[in-house]
């Protein structure tokens, strides 16, 4: 664990280092601040969920592009640079080089998604306040109530959606043989987790449909945005998150056994 | 004397290209590094020197043949006892010097505090004490070459194996690493040398094993195949014709069939023989 830790700790320094990243969190921390442009808008009891669904866009959407470029330019700079060559020349192993990358990426994209979030909460919050200055006759539906528990889990479930990503762009890499190759394989698989599977290989022959076994899809992990205003469904919850925790390790097993055979 | 890299009958191919044809890196290639020595292996770009190294090291699987480190197959274990130095080493360039040897000492199992004791001893050893705390991107070729090297020898291995070592150092700093070099063996290390200096190899080696397009062309104790044995060596400074042509006398009164000539045979002499002889073929 010591050494996974280690590589993990280097992985991250180097993340952090990475200006594109940096570009990326900053556009989306500026979406979901516009979003506050919102509050001039009169959209009614709606107002609240079209801000959330800033926050849940920008989340999603720059959160699997940094995801996507992170893990494929770690991973290829240190067999590029020869980094790997001298990693593993000790006695360090391909599960540990994997898992050590994988888990130096999963410590940035946290770090992404809690400024992403904290942002997001600023112009919900003030959403809210504006909201709650209105008359009660002014909500047909009930007034919306925020959650700020569910506005957390909503959060966390997208964190480990975008792991899972981070996970299937390490298979990707372990088995492709060029970083701009790893980059858009990464990003069509990513696209088909996204537009929800089925959609995305409909009509296909055999190999597309056993692609839908394979290739996770990121629904289970859309719905949760209802936390925020309903609360948590714990059952919902936990079906989320093991089902994203169970394809992060099988991605993990799946990219360590493509990389054993890896000439560095 | 024990065996501390036993090479036998390695072959490793590559494959090329689109349609995948197949590129002999080495052939049958077998040699063996004692214990203690200083060993030079050496060849032309493309011999094969690399790959060896990296099937030593475990970061290549030969198609067939043995590759046995310690007189055992390449794993876990004899890892630990190994130190490698690769050719233009690239490290992170956001750590310090002694982050980033630290960091490789706990890579081949040392706890973090002994590896921080090792790393500014290393470190020292490699003459960059006054600069360990500096990130490595502020650092020269040389200066990378050196934290490299320190970083290689931290954990205390066995066997440091050493690609170019020379590279990108300055004639001081080349001398300072062979003195380091010697300072290995002399603290019983095994070294292996990869290394196109072949002046400085000449220096310091023991053995050398020279490849050529994937095969052994030569191999043997230095003195042995430089012929240093059967022969003797006289240096002598500004010699003259009549110098010659009296001691050729004198020698022939001894009975001794002596032949003077001006200079001596040495590795690049040697090497460019060898590599000759065998484009000719």
């Amino acid at each position: 664990m010591t050494k996974i830790f280690l590589i993990a700790k280097n992985s991250a320094r180097e993340a952090f280092r990475q200006k594109l990243v940096s570009l990326i969190l900053a556009a989306a921390v500026a979406l979901t601040l516009f979003s506050m442009w919102a509050m001039k808008l009169d959209l009614g009891h709606e107002q609240l969920k079209f801000t959330a669904n800033f926050t849940a866009g920008a989340l999603g959407f720059f959160g699997a592009v940094v995801s996507v470029v992170l893990t494929c330019r770690l991973f290829y700079s240190e067999i590029e640079n020869r980094t790997a060559a001298t990693l593993l020349a000790r006695p360090v192993s391909r599960f540990q080089f994997v898992a050590g990358k994988l888990a130096g990426v999963a410590a940035m994209l946290a770090i992404f998604a809690l400024a992403v979030l904290l942002a997001g909460a600023i112009p919900l919050f003030l959403t809210r306040q504006k909201l709650g200055l209105l008359p009660d006759e002014m909500f047909l539906g009930g007034r919306p109530d925020l959650k700020w528990a569910g506005y957390a889990v909503f959060g966390f479930l997208q964190y480990v959606k975008l792991v899972a990503i981070a996970a299937m762009a390490c298979l990707v890499c372990a088995a492709s043989r060029s970083m701009v190759f790893a980059i858009i394989a990464s990003f069509m698989v990513c696209a088909a987790a996204v537009v929800s599977c089925s959609e995305f290989f409909s009509g296909g022959g055999f190999l597309l449909n056993a692609a839908l076994y394979i290739v996770p899809d990121f629904d289970i992990f859309e719905n949760s945005i209802g936390f925020i205003f309903g609360g948590v469904n714990w059952a919902q919850f936990f079906a989320a998150f093991f089902y994203g925790v169970i394809y992060i390790f099988a991605f993990l097993i799946l990219s360590v056994w493509a990389f054993a055979s890896r000439e560095i | 004397m024990e065996s501390v890299i036993e090479i036998s009958r390695l072959t490793k191919y590559f494959r090329s290209g689109i349609r995948g044809i197949l590129v002999r890196a080495l052939n049958e290639v077998s040699f063996a590094v004692r214990r203690g020595e200083i060993f030079g292996l050496l060849g032309p770009n493309g011999a094969g020197k690399s790959t060896a190294i990296k099937i030593m090291l475990g970061l290549l699987k030969q198609n067939s043949g043995e590759c046995r480190i310690f007189g055992e197959k390449i794993g876990e274990k004899t890892k630990s006892k190994i130190g490698y130095l690769p050719e233009a080493p690239n490290f992170y360039g956001f750590l310090t010097a002694k982050e980033l040897v630290k960091f490789y000492a706990q890579m081949s199992g040392m706890r973090s505090a002994d590896a921080e004791i090792s790393a500014e001893n290393a470190l020292s050893l490699a003459g960059l004490s006054d600069c360990q705390d500096r990130p490595l991107s502020t650092f020269s070729k040389g200066m990378l070459q050196r934290a490299g090297l320190a970083a290689a020898v931290a954990h205390d291995p066995e066997l440091v194996i050493l690609d170019e070592p020379n590279s990108g150092l300055d004639p001081i700093g080349m001398s300072d690493m062979k003195d380091l070099i010697l300072r290995l063996k002399a603290s019983g290390k095994t070294v292996l040398i990869c290394s196109h200096m072949l002046r400085e190899v000449e220096q310091i080696c023991d053995s050398v094993a020279i490849l050529y397009k994937g095969e052994v062309a030569a191999f043997g104790a230095l003195d042995e195949i430089l012929g240093r044995n059967s022969e003797a060596l006289i240096r002598v400074k500004n010699p003259t014709e009549k110098f010659f042509g009296a001691v050729e006398k004198s020698a022939a009164e001894f009975g001794a069939d002596l032949k003077v000539e001006k200079g001596g045979g040495s590795l690049a002499d040697f090497f460019n023989k060898i590599v000759f002889e065998r484009r000719g073929k």
